[in-house]
């Protein structure tokens, strides 16, 4: 993936660019970039956002290692926050849990941790890391799990790789832990849910640790900085407008470079509900010219169709954006009448084998179509 | 008999309403220290409806003093701040995303305890009650005594907050204290800001309510006196010394809940259309449609109540630029509209020139206009209304047709029926909606919380809530009678099993004068 970042460097001015250290001015474009990567869910990022430049103001920043520079037989462990991202806007992580459960991680492995990564680069978990890697003085991997953002532990591109998710360490804000061992990641998922509610619905987690060469083979590269830039683009916008500038952003990612405008329109009806602990729902957009595209969310976006059409559908990432603003609206908080843009991107291709289609596709969210890529559904090649 | 009063940034506007009508409206400048503004006013629109100050029965007043104050960073004061909270959120302090130059203003010193709640009401650890000693202590050996404290899920349960503000009293005993359950919302930073925040103003509302008192006192009006919050609901004068922040934007939100009373119309689209810009909002149900956004207030993000209003570039003084195509503003000759509108006298050609040139705005001198070709003016009216037809359509929430209430000085350009409305309506006294709304606003309560919504006892549960906000809505005031739930917004937390809701429930009634 060298390659691809020398690429965006020709194909930019500002564009991608290898640090040295994540900075405090980094974070708010790294979480609005983030933010539209959650493809509407994931947790708000603004956490993330906070807990992390705290942690650099009293730290110092993290160092940023890209993937492929990432020693073979490094140990590298993801930090996460998981259970409900609104518990977790009022109790805020206290940092020591995030540690705790690195250092029970080394315990339990009988090794130290060299680099942290993060497990989804959608959402509250692209930030979390970063605050973790900078109080415990390690470096940030610049790559990820998903490439986007997933409900589940077992959605990871690392369990498509066979990479075990367990030890599961989970850790709370008194510092209780939770050490699960299983030898399937889904079944680690089900006791994880159940634990994080026992244990207040909030907690960070060390999960799916590995070795580099694990890592490089598996994850998906570069999503820090894309993230960031992505961000960067919606913020400062070039003369064609934060919705053009996005699209031309997304088009100069390796992963995300098949987008589009699946719809553009005011949002007429809204029906969310929940069940068995996931916000489930469906948004339907009309177009000035009466157009009807209708959306499917479990937390996430799943499925865009149109008209009996299908647009767009999980892994590939749909996301909501203010028409005006590009800003990503998150699920929770789409309204009637909002005037809005839905986005479509390709999901990286490691979400896109057919092991991760397995645990991440159509099948697993209960959706009867079977995935074709955003590109040829809407013949964008 | 009410006396309304809007203080605005520029005009204070007074009004007399009586059983549902108004008598007399008056229109007069803002003044360095409001209650000046105010007493002239005040004066005036009771000459003019010849009404003596004993007829008064209440007096009602919208200011944006304390969000001037705050966002010029005057007047503030240095804040105690105390987190309930540990040994959760450690790893966020107070403040650390407020622009730098409010922040050494206001931070005074900050202390972290043990203490705060579960999302169920459960604690997350005792209170630490020696720490919130030491942390009064610390205060006041720095000379605070405006202090905020914020425990983690307080909306739920707040023990925790009373417990510690009753602490910090037995040290401290003339302390101005804000919790911030007080104030409302979950998310634990939006709302410790707008603690902080408020605690911050409240030396400044001390002083403030003291002054309008004794304007008032001065004028011969002894009636009750009440203040307009933010979301069209109305709290004691003596509230607005602890209270400040909720002020903050009561301005459009009088605008609208004016335009409602003097159209007598429940749900429609407010546009208020001044010299420069036009606010739109929403009206449903007799109050503005609040934003989802969150807001931002002089640079500090809150989850505040803000009313969800948007302003175009559509104004009386909009310029009329004729490069390349008719095009309206969104420059604008502004508060130099009657002198630079050529219908004034001027060489700008305006929106108002337009309206006039058009043949259905009576202002100026129309034989200055006369000469217009008569093809570029019909473009440009076409255009001032399709500007506003527009931005009502981004407003909507559906496709059926709404009435559009028009007020503000520069409803004149609009003289056509708009697409996506059913009617026009511009009532008398539209010029003066803001301080109108005043006058009439309600008391109201809310209640935000995060609760288990078992689908067996669903029903019952909500109930309970209802019953909670209408409660504490009768504590602010209401006529028992008259008090309902005005707005209930349940919204499921996701990645958790278990059905656990966030509810909020919003009730209003009539004030008890």
């Amino acid at each position: 993936m060298e390659s691809s970042i020398q690429e965006f460097k020709q194909s930019t001015n500002v564009g991608l660019r290898r640090r040295q250290v994540i900075e405090v001015g980094d974070l708010s474009d790294i979480a609005r970039g983030a933010a539209f990567l959650g493809a509407g869910g994931g947790g708000d990022p603004y956490i993330g956002y906070l807990v992390s430049k705290c942690a650099i103001l009293e730290f110092g920043s993290p160092t940023i290692i890209p993937l492929d520079e990432l020693d073979d037989d490094a140990t590298v462990v993801s930090s996460a926050m998981i259970g409900a991202p609104t518990v977790a806007t009022e109790k805020i992580v206290s940092g020591d849990d995030a540690v705790r459960a690195v250092h029970l991680m080394e315990e339990t492995i009988g090794r130290n941790v060299d680099a942290i990564i993060s497990g989804e680069i959608g959402g509250v978990n692209s930030l979390l890391p970063v605050m973790t890697a900078a109080r415990m003085g390690l470096p940030v991997v610049d790559a990820d799990g998903c490439g986007r953002a997933v409900p589940g532990i077992n959605m990871t591109v690392w369990n498509a790789a066979n990479i075990p998710a367990t030890p599961v360490i989970l850790v709370n804000e008194h510092l209780n832990t939770v050490v699960i061992e299983t030898d399937d990641a889904l079944r680690a998922e089900k006791i994880t849910r159940a634990a994080v509610t026992g244990m207040g619905l909030s907690v960070m987690s060390a999960i799916y640790v590995m070795n580099g060469k694990q890592c490089k083979a598996s994850s998906v590269p570069d999503t820090i900085e894309i993230a960031r830039y992505i961000g960067e683009s919606i913020r400062t916008p070039s003369d064609k407008g934060p919705i053009a500038s996005l699209l031309d952003c997304l088009r100069s990612t390796p992963h995300y470079s098949k987008c589009g405008i699946l719809a553009t329109g005011k949002i007429i009806d809204l029906d969310r509900e929940i069940t068995g602990g996931f916000i489930i729902g469906k948004v339907r957009i009309e177009s000035e010219q009466g157009k009807i595209t209708d959306l499917e969310f479990q937390n996430e976006h799943l499925k865009a169709e149109s008209e009996g059409l299908l647009l767009a559908s999980v892994p590939d990432i749909i996301s909501v954006v203010d028409s005006e603003t590009a800003e990503p609206i998150p699920t929770e908080a789409l309204r009637f009448g909002q005037r809005v843009t839905v986005i479509g991107a390709s999901a990286p291709v490691q979400q896109r084998s057919s092991q991760a289609l397995e645990n991440c596709g159509s099948k697993p969210f209960g959706i009867s179509d079977e995935y074709i890529e955003i590109e040829r559904l809407n013949e964008w090649d | 008999m009410r006396l309304g009063i809007d203080v605005g940034g520029t005009n204070t506007d007074a009004v007399i309403v009586d059983d549902g009508k108004v008598l007399s409206a008056i229109k007069r400048p803002t003044t360095a220290e409001p209650q000046d503004g105010i007493t002239d006013a005040v004066k005036r629109v009771l000459h003019s409806a010849n009404v003596s100050a004993g007829q008064i029965r209440s007096v009602m007043l919208g200011t944006t003093h304390f969000t001037n104050a705050f966002v010029q960073r005057k007047h503030l004061s240095p804040v105690g701040i105390l987190r309930l909270c540990l040994p959760a959120s450690r790893g966020l302090s107070p403040m650390v995303d407020w622009p730098e130059d409010v922040q050494q203003i206001v931070h005074g010193h900050t202390a972290m305890v043990r203490g705060g709640h579960e999302y169920d009401g459960t604690q997350i650890a005792k209170l630490d009650e020696h720490a919130v000693i030491d942390a009064a202590l610390q205060f006041r050996d720095r000379g605070i005594s405006t202090i905020a404290i914020t425990g983690i899920f307080s909306p739920v349960i707040d023990e925790g907050e009373r417990r510690a503000a009753e602490l910090i009293h037995s040290k401290i005993p003339d302390a101005r204290i804000t919790i911030s359950s007080e104030l409302g919302r979950i998310g634990l930073i939006e709302r410790e800001n707008a603690t902080i925040m408020n605690a911050s103003l409240i030396t400044l509302a001390e002083s403030t309510v003291a002054a309008f008192k004794t304007a008032f006192q001065d004028i011969g009006i002894t009636a009750p006196f009440f203040i307009s919050q933010n979301d069209g609901t109305l709290m004691e004068i003596d509230t607005l010394s602890a209270f400040p922040i909720l002020t903050f934007s009561s301005g459009p939100t009088n605008s609208i809940r004016g335009a409602a009373f003097l159209s007598g119309l429940e749900n429609a689209i407010v546009a208020d259309i001044g010299g420069t810009t036009t606010d739109i909002g929403m009206l449903k149900n007799g109050f503005p449609r609040e934003s989802a956004m969150r807001s931002d207030i002089g640079g500090i993000r809150t989850n505040f109540r803000m009313p969800d209003i948007f302003s175009v570039g559509l104004g009386g003084g909009s310029h009329i630029s004729m490069n390349g195509g008719i095009s309206v503003g969104p420059k604008s000759v502004g508060y130099e509209l009657t002198s630079k509108a050529m219908v004034f006298g001027g060489n700008v050609l305006t929106a108002t020139d337009i309206a006039v040139a058009g043949g259905y705005a009576q202002v100026g001198d129309h034989s200055a206009v006369s000469s217009l070709d008569e093809e570029i003016v019909d473009i440009a009216v076409r255009e001032i209304h399709r500007l506003l037809e527009d931005n009502v359509e981004r407003l909507k929430t559906d496709t059926a047709l709404i009435p559009l209430i028009l007020v503000g000085g520069g409803s004149i350009l609009i003289d056509r029926p708009l697409a996506g409305v059913s009617e026009v309506v511009q009532p008398e006294f539209a010029e003066a909606a803001n301080a109108v709304g005043a006058s009439i606003a309600k008391v109201g309560a809310e209640i935000d919380k995060v609760v288990s919504l078992p689908m067996e006892n669903r029903a019952s549960v909500l109930e309970q809530l209802y019953a909670e906000a209408c409660s504490k809505a009768e504590t602010a005031g209401g006529v028992p009678s008259s008090i309902e739930v005005a707005d209930v917004e349940i919204v499921p937390l996701p990645y958790v099993p278990g059905n656990i809701v966030r509810v909020r429930v919003k009730a209003v009634g009539d004030l008890n004068i």
